[in-house]
Order: structure tokens, then sequence, then C-alpha cells
């Protein structure tokens, strides 16, 4: 996961976009889209999904993150929000990788990263 | 005169209700994770955050019905533990505006109160700056 999103290195900011809301939220799917249009647009983009984040690492729940994955996007799952809510032995997108928190921390940190957390 | 606010890797602008999500759960295990890493970090509470490091949350939280012998630590006491574990490294802010507002008025000592117009002296001070949740 690093060694491909970080692939990009000191040519254009990478950008790491936390996701928290889930698929029943009360809000639109903005930043799916916005991370859609980033990663259409050549950009290196992660999405972390925590919370309810977590929930559109199940397939067929966001057909936003479809086009995201279509389109390059990578996706990490906050192990924790997937072990809170029973769900850390259903299947998940198959590009999808397991995280912790102290993997977000280190990619937060990281050279040319953008975090937006939502 | 102003005052100096320590260089941090990392400001967490952390907004919103306490307890209407997960989200100070997340704040704060996105904190400990980078000071386990090395990292500086400053938070700068506002809203209704401000409410987390009050003193009379006292050290643990009303018994819960569901497990009447459970201990479950205070927010006041969980930021307590991390500004004493990581004396140096973290550094806590309140939005003082935002705490007279809601009638908190007695902190942790370690918490530094702030005015609102001091927020950007704190965004300086930070290498990277990362807003959890909406007023």
């Amino acid at each position: 996961m690093n060694d491909a999103w970080g692939g990009s290195r000191g040519r254009t900011p990478r950008i790491l976009l936390i996701e928290s809301h889930g698929p029943c939220a009360p809000v639109d799917a903005g930043l799916r889209r916005d991370a859609t249009a980033q990663a259409r647009a050549g950009h290196p983009v992660l999405m972390y999904l925590v919370e309810d984040g977590c929930l559109l690492a199940r397939p067929g729940t966001d057909e936003e993150l479809d086009r995201f994955e279509a389109a390059g996007g990578r996706l990490a799952v906050d192990r924790f929000s997937l072990v809170q809510r029973g769900i850390e032995h259903l299947p998940l997108r198959p590009r999808a990788t397991v995280s912790d928190m102290d993997e977000l921390a280190g990619w937060i940190t990281g050279p040319d990263v953008q975090a937006v957390w939502h | 005169m102003a005052r100096s606010i320590p260089p941090t890797d990392v400001l967490i602008t952390l907004m919103g209700s306490p307890h209407e999500s997960e989200r100070v759960t997340s704040a704060l295990r996105l904190v400990q994770a980078l000071l386990e890493q090395g990292r500086a970090v400053q938070v700068w509470a506002c809203g209704y955050a401000t409410l987390l490091t009050q003193n009379p949350l006292g050290e643990d939280k009303p018994r819960n019905l569901a497990n009447w012998n459970g201990v479950y630590p205070s927010t006041a006491a969980l930021v307590k533990d991390m500004l004493e574990t990581f004396p140096g490294r973290l550094y806590w802010y309140g939005c003082r505006f935002c705490s007279d507002d809601r009638g908190a008025a007695d902190h942790l000592p370690q918490v530094v109160m702030r005015p609102p117009s001091g927020y950007g002296a704190n965004v300086a001070a930070a290498g990277r700056t990362l807003q959890v949740g909406v007023l």
C-alpha cells in the first residue's frame, strides 16, 4: 500500500481522504465524488474508511467507490471499526486492505501528503 | 505578550459534539498513535469538544447499568493520562470562547485556553493540520 501510494512522491501531492460517514449517513457522497475526480486527474489518492465509513468496504455498497477504485484510488479500512461492528470476518472489496490507526498516523505525517477528515 | 506555541508535527482541530458519534474515540486513537511514533501533537478543542477536559468529569464515567462493575475512564482522565505519558510532545488547547459559551470553566491544569483569534498561531506552529468534525 505505502509503496504504490508513494510512487509519485515529490512530483504531486498525495491525497489522503478519511471517510467516517457510512452509506446511510444523511449526507451525499461528495467526498467520494471528489476522491474519484482526483484519482481520474492522476493524483495518488488513498481513502481510509473509519467508523461507519468501514461499511463502505463491503462489496456493492457504493457505486461511487466502485468508480473511485476503477480510477486507481486505493482503499484502506480501519480494523477497529470493523471489529466494533462485528463484520471483520465478512468479505470486503477485493482491493481494500485492512489497516490500523498507526498506519494512518504514518500516512498523515508522510511527505507531500494532504489529508482531509470527513 | 503573545503566547509562544511550541512547534508540533500535527495539529488536530477537534470540533463538534463529543458523544454524537465515535469521533472523539477516533481522534484520541489517532493522537495516541502519532505520539507512539514519536511525533509531537497539539489538539485544539472547539465547540462542544471543549467539554472533554473538564475537571468535574472526574476519573471515571458514571456506572454502566449493563456492566455494573465495569470502570470506564472519563475523557478528562484519558487526556490527562496522555499528557502525563507524553510530556513535551502533547499539547491540549481549548477555545476560550466556545468553552465560556458552554459554561465549561474548570479544565485540567495542563489545558491551555486560547482566544479564537489565536488559532492562526497554532496552525502556524504545526507542520500539518487536520480538522476533525464540524461545529
